[in-house]
């Protein structure tokens, strides 16, 4: 937030939300994610060493919106004034055609996983599943396997990889519970890539693809190790070659 | 000034609103946003540009003119109300001037506020005739102000990746806005919230942009390492320079507890009469719901860690900006002369702000600003005032790095924006621009009413993309608004996508929304179709 002067009244705060109207329920049907810790079972946190973790901390510095309090806005007789501005206050158009309320859908009827960086060290994947798909893929299971088969997400660490067409450099699993449709994954790996899939793992440890998701590279952290060693001699010479110093797009 | 500086100073104001208009009722919470921004940011900035100007003090400021705000400056309904609530704040001064009147210190201040409404008043007027875009034209054309672009609707685009279509509507609308407002080409663009995101520099060169603004640890963490650390700006792989954000200039002003805003003698931000007062006396100038708000009265300075307020005096808090823009002309002098006794070209420092802070949370800030511009100027030779444009005309060379993914949010990265509190709206956001992309490419040629729903679709799925909606989820002060928001553009929208697909467009609503979501009259929905051209 932005500058936050000292002695901030803490009376009108608790004004505001003693006049705040509660908020309307979400119309979310999903089940709660937790936070997965997989740091045990992450094979990758040996890759690299996380002593840099939520380094290069900058202040956010964002944009404060004026902060009054929520409210229902009813219509509020206003004596008109007389516009002074040349084009006029136009006659408030009618209110848009009364329809029955949208309501944000639960799903799309997709059959899709989708993966997002949220910072160097944590993942994000929002997923949705086709009954029918899930259906064909859980047909091909035989008997003595249906029990006790997990939901689970399959954590891919594939920089440098062709995958799925070369084999991931390491993964590692996060079992579901069973209404979660997000997940956010703990990877502690600054300047990696990723590739999450949604399956089915059965008891004899065989997994059943659903659905695989796109791929991401999580930022790196830290000066990095590359030092341009001529770069000194190119900025005080000439400055133009070996592409390690553009002139830049033109004025 | 004869004197060739060791290096420059670029003072960047981000300037931005989400487009909040609601001409389905008469008065609305929300749109005071902009309002109070004009009275407390936008026409401070302006008065004290002229009168630098008058006064032939050759300054340099670059700000961003986010594409939402500029529709909302040009929008005759918006202009109309903003001087409904002017006329009332008039009006309330009156009344006050009456209430103060046997207590002198107040009664001094309720003139003081009575002369700054009334001449925002006659500025917004006479002086601009309602639309403050042509006031800020004018100073760039005069060579004062380096107006820059950001995405159409302040997109965050980090998170938009996975969805190239989407970040080059962002970027590709934002242009055009300008354009439109402008009569030119932007020469560069601020990133929204500063989110970068590796590969995005090559829709920037596609649209003729020179440079973008990133904050610090992504330049600085790039590879391979910036000689130069944030001292000069760098060169993506594609030639496209990024500048990055210096951190200790930036600090100076936004922090609240080391920054200048906090000091005592400032104006306290929450003391008002809006909650202060006997609520019958400020009840007609609260809203329709009648909860208490910020009014713009303010009567107290921020004296101290105490509830025990003393009175806002104005004149004991214009010297304090004076002696807060010599400090941070002495550090800045010191670190321009330190960076340029490393450097073989001249240092830059870029302090990029909310514009915002200036008058709205800071309320001195535009004299402070006013007061370090003169200095510059007036009392120290070691740098001068830039822009990024003429920077990069002035010292041509530059170190090619590939930058890495940041924002200037908490964190650094995409928490803000991706939490607890707002993940679930990706799943629709990244549906909506998959129905664009699909619409847009099964349209090629549409016209008619077809072409005017598509072109709504592509408003209304930029609209939802504001990160101010999931900036707000994620701060819990408007979460209700946020919330409706983000409903009505995916509901105005996925109705339009169903009509347009059972060929069933129901023209008469399709106006309503034209009229109420109704910036960017130039919006072409072929922006987002990928099949044949691009």
């Amino acid at each position: 937030m932005g500058p936050k002067p000292r002695g901030r009244s803490k009376s009108k705060k608790s004004l505001v939300r003693r006049l705040a109207k509660p908020l309307p329920s979400r119309p979310r049907l999903v089940a709660r994610r937790r936070r997965v810790k997989a740091v045990a079972s992450n094979p990758l946190s040996a890759l690299h060493a996380p002593t840099t973790r939520r380094a290069a901390k900058p202040s956010r510095p964002s944009i404060p919106l004026p902060r009054p309090a929520e409210t229902l806005r009813e219509p509020f007789a206003v004596p008109p004034s007389p516009a002074r501005v040349a084009s006029g206050l136009r006659p408030a158009p009618q209110r848009p055609a009364q329809r029955e309320p949208f309501v944000i859908p639960t799903g799309y009827g997709d059959h899709r996983i989708v993966l997002m960086v949220k910072d160097p060290w944590w993942l994000y994947a929002y997923w949705e599943l086709d009954p029918s798909q899930e259906r064909q893929v859980r047909s091909r299971v035989v008997p003595d396997e249906i029990g006790g088969m997990q939901s689970i997400l399959r954590v891919y660490h594939v920089t440098g990889r062709r995958f799925p067409e070369e084999s991931a450099n390491a993964s590692f699993d996060i079992a579901l519970s069973g209404l979660a449709n997000n997940w956010y994954i703990q990877v502690d790996a600054p300047g990696h890539d990723f590739v999450v899939e949604i399956g089915l793992l059965t008891t004899r440890g065989r997994f059943l693809l659903l659905a695989r998701s796109n791929r991401v590279t999580t930022p790196r952290i830290g000066p990095s190790e590359l030092i341009d060693e001529t770069l000194k001699a190119h900025l005080a010479g000439s400055l133009s070659s070996a592409g390690l110093v553009s002139t830049g797009p033109r004025r | 000034m004869s004197h060739d500086p060791q290096g420059y100073l670029a003072l960047v104001l981000h300037t931005h609103l989400p487009f909040v208009r609601h001409p389905e009722c008469d008065e609305f919470l929300e749109e005071r946003w902009l309002f109070e921004a004009i009275t407390e940011t936008y026409l401070p900035l302006l008065e004290r540009f002229h009168r630098l100007a008058e006064d032939q003090v050759p300054f340099r400021i670059t700000m961003s003119l986010t594409p939402t705000l500029l529709a909302m400056l040009s929008d005759p309904l918006l202009q109309a109300r903003y001087l409904r609530h002017l006329e009332r704040l008039v009006e309330l001064a009156d009344k006050e001037l009456a209430r103060t009147k046997d207590q002198s210190e107040f009664h001094a201040l309720a003139q003081y506020y009575h002369r700054r409404f009334t001449t925002a008043q006659r500025q917004f007027t006479e002086s601009y005739h309602g639309n403050l875009i042509a006031p800020f034209r004018e100073l760039m054309e005069r060579g004062y102000l380096e107006l820059i672009t950001s995405a159409a609707t302040h997109g965050y685009l980090p998170l938009m990746d996975i969805q190239p279509a989407a970040v080059r509507a962002q970027l590709a609308v934002g242009v055009q806005a300008f354009e439109q407002a402008f009569g030119r080409r932007p020469a560069g663009i601020w990133l929204p919230e500063c989110g970068y995101h590796p590969g995005h520099e090559a829709f920037l060169k596609a649209l003729g942009i020179q440079y973008f603004l990133l904050d610090a640890h992504g330049a600085l963490f790039g590879s391979p390492r910036p000689a130069h650390g944030v001292a000069a700006p760098v060169a993506c792989p594609n030639g496209v320079a990024a500048f990055g954000r210096d951190l200790e200039s930036s600090k100076s002003v936004w922090s609240a507890k080391e920054g200048y805003p906090g000091d005592g003698d400032y104006r306290d931000f929450y003391r008002d009469i809006g909650f202060d007062l006997e609520y019958d006396y400020i009840r007609p100038y609260l809203n329709g719901d009648g909860a208490r708000l910020q009014t713009g009265f303010k009567y107290y300075r921020i004296t101290g860690t105490t509830d025990d307020k003393a009175p806002y005096d104005p004149a004991r808090a214009l010297e304090k900006t004076a002696i807060h823009a010599g400090n941070f002309l002495f550090n800045r002098e010191r670190q321009i002369e330190h960076c340029a006794s490393l450097m073989n070209q001249r240092p830059i420092v870029v302090s990029p702000y909310d514009a915002e802070l200036f008058g709205h949370w800071w309320f001195e800030g535009p004299d402070w600003l006013e007061r370090l511009i003169r200095k510059v100027h007036d009392d120290q030779n070691v740098f001068r005032l830039t822009t990024p444009s003429e920077y990069l005309a002035r010292e041509p060379s530059r170190q090619v790095i590939q930058p890495t993914m940041s924002s200037w949010g908490y964190q650094g990265y995409n928490e803000v924006w991706l939490n607890g509190s707002n993940d679930w709206i990706y799943r629709h956001l990244h549906k909506m621009v998959d129905r664009m992309v699909e619409m847009a490419n099964r349209h090629p040629q549409a016209d008619g009413v077809q072409r005017r729903a598509l072109n709504q679709m592509a408003r209304e799925l930029l609209l939802a993309q504001s990160s101010d909606w999931a900036f707000i989820l994620k701060t819990q002060t408007h979460t209700t608004y946020a919330y409706r928001r983000l409903r009505d553009h995916l509901g105005r929208f996925s109705r339009l996508y169903d009509e347009l697909t059972r060929h069933e467009l129901h023209e008469p609503w399709l106006a309503e929304l034209e009229a109420a979501d109704n910036l960017f009259p130039f919006l072409d929905y072929r922006v987002y179709a990928t099949a044949s051209s691009a």
